[in-house]
């Protein structure tokens, strides 16, 4: 759940289409994941400073279809710290129509955004406005969007490195 | 004698460099552009590239429409449902209208004598706006979203360019109309409001524009890096227009949204969203010969052409930034940014008279 004000609230204040509510993503199934072709490493020093936004493009292979073969798709993606002890690693692809979101952490624009309601970043679509919570791990807050951001999973952290060798799996026949 | 022949010319040369767009003392050229998150229309002057104003409308403007006269605009605003009219010569908003243009209003088009806005919802239909009863005189029903529209330069047909889409535009409000995923454009006759053809695209329409004589429609369409070129007068697709893409920009997916006629016709300029670039083919030649690939702001979205086409504007929305183009050489010539966060998407070029013709109703 959003920290310091409600989705519902949130989407009202930015005009969104629908109630939120209607939009609301399963909780509590894991999605599937894919591997990526190799895994994406960044220094654990690069994120110390929490909502520092280090972006990264992870290859993969999008399984072939009944009406496409398999392909070499390139995702961009970011790694941040959203709390002392907690990184994310999201596909920057929104889910609506593949523009990419950028993280907001200016306090001014974040106000504007939310009514002030805002306590931590979010990431937006610039095509069209879609909103996502960046401390609950992309989550659908409001706009077009019909769903959450596509995730990467941090597969291992050590030796002062971070790890990520995995994405949903959706995300490759998405993005 | 030579030195004042040598003069003149180059200070001709600098006035076409540096002048944005050629200018007819009779009209103000301008382009309005809507910023969606402020819920507001942004001015600016062609002839300095400034913007000259900021004029309030309804909330998430989208499309915009204006008659041949260019003395009034129509914008259509997604949340809320309304249309605002907007006087062009004085830079007011004259009326707004909230007679139920259903979900999300969004690109539509006017016929060339200002009476009938053919104006498109997300609920999957077109609703034909009589601008002098102010009231809706039909519903034109495409099964698809309506969301893109394109006049015929004569005013006797609209195409009707309605999204198929993914599941987000699906899980909108369909107000219990029948919804498919139609991969072809409507044709209606603009006199009568009846449906007379469709014209089977193969993908679902996106953005489209149509050459001055009206022979052509290009359009974009889903997942295709590139545009479609459609015969009017034989209703059906005659050729295609691809991008040429690195290997690693095909790797990541994209999309062609906005799409303009430049040149007189010879050009057709087109977006590539999330490579960040704009594509220009020549379209004297059957399939379009792309000419020229520039590297634009974030995510193009929306593009237009000055009024002797001799200019290009495009929208940025992720980066809040309008770029003019100049079509000879393909250089940048200006651009305006725009405040943080409030994406500039849709827009249109009015040739607005400096005074109110005598038989405009105000």
């Amino acid at each position: 759940m959003l920290v310091g004000f409600s989705r519902r609230a949130l989407g009202h204040q930015r005009g969104s289409r629908v109630e939120v509510g209607a939009w609301a993503q399963v909780a509590h199934v894991p999605p599937p994941y894919a591997r990526l072709s190799r895994p994406v490493r960044i220094p654990l020093d690069a994120v110390m400073t929490s909502w520092h936004p280090v972006t990264f493009t992870a290859e993969a292979m999008a399984p072939a279809t009944a009406t496409a073969a398999s392909r070499r798709v390139l995702i961009s993606g970011v790694l941040f710290r959203r709390s002392p002890d907690d990184l994310s690693a999201l596909c920057l692809t929104c889910p609506h129509e593949q523009c990419q979101v950028d993280l907001i952490t200016d306090s001014i624009r974040l106000a504007a955004m939310t009514g002030g309601a805002a306590t931590h970043p979010l990431f937006e679509c610039g095509c069209h406005s879609s909103v996502f919570d960046a401390g609950q791990d992309g989550a659908r807050v409001s706009g077009e969007t019909p769903r959450g951001l596509y995730r990467f999973r941090i597969t291992g952290v050590s030796d002062g490195v971070v790890e990520i060798n995995e994405v949903e799996e959706v995300a490759l026949r998405e993005v | 004698m030579r030195l004042r022949q040598f003069t003149l010319v180059l200070a001709l040369v600098l006035v076409s460099t540096f002048t944005l767009t050629a200018q007819n003392p009779a009209v103000h050229e301008k382009l309005y552009i809507s910023l969606e998150t402020t819920d507001t229309v942004a001015v600016v002057d062609l002839a300095t590239f400034k913007q000259i104003k900021t004029l309030k409308v309804g909330s998430h403007p989208h499309g915009q429409a204006s008659p041949k006269s260019q003395d009034k605009l129509y914008v259509a605003s997604e949340v809320g449902g309304v249309v605002t009219a907007i006087d062009t010569i004085r830079d007011e908003v004259i009326k707004t209208f909230a007679v139920g243009f259903g979900t999300e209003p969004q690109n539509g088009a006017i016929t060339p004598d200002g009476r009938f806005l053919y104006q498109p919802s997300y609920a999957g239909y077109w609703q034909v706006f009589d601008t002098q009863k102010e009231e809706i005189v039909e519903y034109i029903h495409t099964l698809g979203i309506g969301h893109n529209t394109v006049m015929s330069p004569d005013g006797r047909f609209a195409y009707l360019l309605p999204i198929a889409g993914g599941q987000g535009h699906w899980a909108r409000p369909s107000l219990g109309l029948p919804r498919t995923q139609p991969k072809e454009v409507t044709v209606v006759d603009a006199r009568t409001h009846k449906v007379v053809a469709t014209i089977p695209t193969g993908a679902g329409p996106r953005p489209g524009t149509i050459s001055p004589d009206g022979r052509f429609v290009y359009m974009n369409v889903d997942d295709l890096m590139g545009f479609l070129v459609i015969d009017t007068a034989a209703r059906k697709v005659v050729s295609k227009a691809t991008y040429t893409l690195t290997p690693d920009e095909q790797a990541v997916r994209s999309r062609s949204h906005g799409i303009a006629v430049a040149n007189d016709g010879k050009e057709v300029w087109s977006n590539d969203v999330v490579h960040n670039l704009t594509f220009v083919f020549d379209v004297t030649v059957s399939p379009p010969k792309q000419i020229a690939r520039l590297a634009v702001g974030r995510q193009p979205y929306w593009i237009v052409p000055s009024k002797d086409s001799k200019t290009v504007y495009v929208a940025c929305p992720s980066s809040d930034e309008l770029i003019a183009f100049d079509v000879a050489t393909k250089k940048e010539k200006g651009r305006i940014q725009f405040a943080a966060g409030s994406h500039p998407t849709r827009m249109l070029v009015v040739a607005a008279p400096r005074t109110a013709p005598a038989t405009t109703p105000r």
